[in-house]
């Protein structure tokens, strides 16, 4: 058996895919798995992907300087490429996984052959398919703007479908303890906790102010006067970093540089108490580390699907409304609001709460900050799926909302929920386990009433899509003969309107049901199928919320 | 003896190797032309190691032809010059140490498209190098080939692709996108991908539209 997986995106995409791998490999344990990955970052996962037989390098970079040099033969990107992928078909993969949503990777593995593919793919006249629900779970709703969407690390996961419900977590190389030995003998320290701040980040929307790890830095030795600061990067990043500590310094903290590569990073992490990161590939690494983490989530970090995946990471973020923003788009304030709105001495508190595992201090802060931060507790019930738990008193059980969709888009991804004797009652015995594990602070009564206004929501929810499917229905009716595609009141567009982020896929939905050419035929037939698929998925959510309520009563 | 090779001068360099002026213009350093061809060899070592075939514009005293043949001992390699002249002086002064390479002498594009061997050679994976000693002689028709050698104008694409079996059915050589002489701009992968076949859907296509993803 041999399988191919691609992971075209950045190192921290790379990193996120090791629990995926991870379940690949126990699924296939004979299994040749080979992973292609971009060729700058092929040697930095490698030590860290023990689960992968050979890591592939994909030259984008040469490639594009081919493309780009008028010294080269039209066809020299051509016959490179063909020379990659040639060497790819004589391995004769028996099973290939695109998990790189990219026009690129659809286009590479559609020249892939294999005998089952899973993932992206291109097809002729610019079409494309998914191969897999999950997959398209991720371009329609993930990527789409719904407002309940799974981590990318469990869409991977549900994609290689072999759910193994243990951590992941990555060995020390020999390189990076060896390097951490050297780097701990030259600073010369060995006593107090170790806290690890990642100051600088890919993108300067995501970068928190120097004078704001400064004065949380200078909060936190208040109350830990023994702990040591550590500034974390690579060593292309000397400059950023030095300049980092002599600031540091210049306000009395005496910070230590720590230019590593990633597996002396990784082996740092084994052996520290804290990282404070931005949405980083440290971050990403730190996950499968044992370390505790905060994450500042900033600009166009979206932590529902890229927050430190690990059980009982802090992650702070900001209120600010256009938060998150879209990667690679400037930001659209005068300044960057998310970062000036969290406060410095929030964050240095919350450092020494979370070194002390104090989630009563932690949620005393979400209280007191809560006009301009939001402090969540990352979950993985079981580790079957990401979770955030709002820390504010009221906000709580908000995410009982995103645990009840998540079990039924697995139930309706499987189909299970087809079969005559579905299992809704198991899966709900399954759901008040992980509330229980989740909520331990709330009582059964109180879980039942949360769960009552929550069935409340969704049964209204049920309500308006019917509304919509009929209307849709009626225009279906009533779009024939010449006309080609259907008459869209704006009445309709305001409904759909209200349940945009519910359905996801694509931003302005509304405005795309406007057109009136061929595109608002294909954007209509995305519509019924959107909701269609909403409608089921509500339906299930409503099943298993009875099934918790009545779970719950025997317990109570 | 022609006019042509009256304006040929050989000299001996300050290394002690033979070397040549045309029209009063060296073809290879006058210090030490051995050393320049290992230096150019070097500067192109990259993209010789992936190419099968080397295409070489600029023939000269050819020093850094056989440069080139002693560091690639499997690789096919044709040397290009438009001088008759200069082709017979490197034969003559390379001669046994040439086994491998072919010198043809081409006056122009056109006498490009009917020689056989460069035809072959475009069929595989090639790079075409410029030896800047001898090219600067005649830049402006040693420039035409290269960009015609390289598929970057409309007769030298056309030429390219037709070479190419597994393209010449899928790419619409004939309908070009963009008058590219008027503009004097030169072709590029996404005109490559415009000129793809929509009817065909393989390898070739695949390959291709990947690429187009990649302009910058």
């Amino acid at each position: 058996m041999k399988i191919l997986v691609l992971s075209l995106l950045r190192l921290g995409d790379a990193i996120m895919l090791a629990t995926a791998l991870r379940d690949l490999r126990r699924q296939y344990p004979k299994a040749r798995i080979d992973i292609l990955v971009n060729k700058e970052f092929s040697n930095l996962v490698k030590p860290f992907l023990t689960n992968v037989d050979q890591v592939i390098s994909f030259d984008r970079k040469s490639l594009q300087s081919m493309i780009g040099n008028p010294q080269e033969s039209i066809l020299a990107p051509y016959d490179e490429l063909k020379m990659l992928i040639s060497g790819l078909n004589d391995q004769d993969y028996d099973l290939a996984f695109n998990l790189t949503q990219t026009h690129l990777s659809g286009m590479l593995f559609s020249a892939i052959k294999a005998k089952k593919r899973v993932g992206l793919e291109a097809l002729a006249s610019d079409r494309s398919q998914f191969n897999s629900p999950w997959l398209k779970y991720l371009n329609d709703l993930s990527e789409g703007g719904a407002d309940r969407v799974f981590h990318y690390i469990d869409i991977y996961r549900y994609v290689i479908g072999h759910m193994i419900k243990e951590k992941c977590e990555f060995e020390e190389t020999d390189r990076g303890r060896e390097e951490i030995a050297a780097w701990l003998s030259s600073v010369g320290y060995t006593t107090g906790p170790k806290i690890i701040l990642q100051i600088s980040t890919s993108d300067e929307k995501k970068n928190w102010p120097v004078s704001k790890w400064i004065h949380a830095a200078k909060t936190l030795l208040l109350s830990r006067p023994d702990a040591r600061i550590i500034i974390l990067g690579a060593p292309s990043e000397s400059i950023v970093i030095d300049s980092c500590v002599v600031q540091f310094k210049q306000e009395g903290i005496n910070a230590i540089p720590a230019l590593l590569s990633l597996e002396g990073a990784f082996s740092l992490l084994q052996i520290s108490d804290l990282l404070v990161t931005g949405d980083t590939s440290i971050k990403h690494l730190a996950s499968f580390s044992r370390i505790a983490i905060l994450e500042l989530a900033l600009g166009s970090s979206d932590r529902r699907k890229t927050g430190a995946y690990k059980q009982d990471a802090l992650i702070i973020h900001s209120k600010i409304e256009c938060a998150p923003c879209r990667h690679s788009h400037p930001c659209s304030q005068k300044s960057f609001l998310c970062q000036e709105s969290i406060d410095a001495n929030l964050v240095g508190m919350s450092m020494n709460a979370l070194m002390k595992r104090d989630w009563q201090t932690l949620r005393i802060l979400a209280d007191e900050y809560g006009d301009h931060a939001t402090l969540e507790r990352v979950h993985l019930p079981e580790h079957e799926y990401f979770l955030l738990e709002s820390l504010r008193t009221n906000e709580s059980m908000l995410s009982l909302h995103d645990l009840v969709d998540r079990s039924a888009w697995r139930f309706y991804f499987s189909q299970e929920h087809l079969q005559p004797l579905a299992k809704f009652g198991s899966a709900g015995v399954e759901i008040k386990r992980k509330i229980e594990e989740i909520w331990q602070q709330h009582s059964p009564s109180q879980v039942r009433l949360q769960i009552e206004e929550l069935e409340k929501r969704v049964a209204e929810f049920e309500f308006n899509i019917n509304e919509i499917m009929v209307e849709l229905t009626h225009q279906n009716k009533n779009s024939s003969g010449d006309q080609l595609y259907p008459i869209v009141s704006s009445d309709f567009c305001e409904r759909i309107k209200k349940i945009e982020k519910q359905i996801g896929w694509g931003h302005s939905l509304s405005e795309k049901l406007k057109f009136d050419d061929a595109r608002g035929i294909y954007n209509h037939r995305q519509l019924q199928s959107a909701i269609h698929q909403a409608f089921q998925q509500n339906q299930i959510k409503l099943k298993l919320l009875r099934s918790v309520k009545s779970a719950l009563m025997e317990s109570i | 003896m022609n006019s042509s090779s009256q304006s040929l001068e050989f000299i001996e360099t300050k290394s002690q190797h033979r070397g040549l002026k045309k029209n009063g213009k060296l073809v290879c350093s006058s210090i030490n032309p051995v050393a320049e061809a290992k230096k150019w060899v070097n500067k192109h070592l990259d993209a010789f190691t992936k190419a099968e075939s080397i295409v070489v514009l600029g023939i000269g005293c050819g020093y850094h032809l056989v440069e080139l043949e002693n560091k690639f001992e499997h690789k096919k390699i044709l040397a290009i010059d438009t001088s008759e002249d200069i082709v017979a002086f490197a034969q003559t002064l390379q001669g046994l140490a040439l086994s491998r390479t072919k010198l043809i002498h081409l006056t122009s594009c056109e006498d490009l498209f009917k020689n056989r061997i460069i035809a072959q050679s475009v069929r595989q994976r090639y790079v075409v190098a410029s030896f800047g000693s001898v090219t600067h002689l005649d830049h402006a028709n040693y420039q035409l080939m290269q960009d015609t050698l390289l598929g970057r104008n409309l007769q030298g694409f056309s030429f390219i692709i037709g070479q190419r079996t597994e393209l010449k059915d899928r790419i619409k050589t004939l309908v070009p996108v963009k008058k590219v002489d008027q503009r004097n701009e030169l072709l590029s992968i996404k005109d490559l991908a415009n000129q793809l076949d929509s009817n065909y859907c393989g390898l070739e296509t695949f390959i291709i539209k990947a690429l187009r993803e990649l302009v910058i």
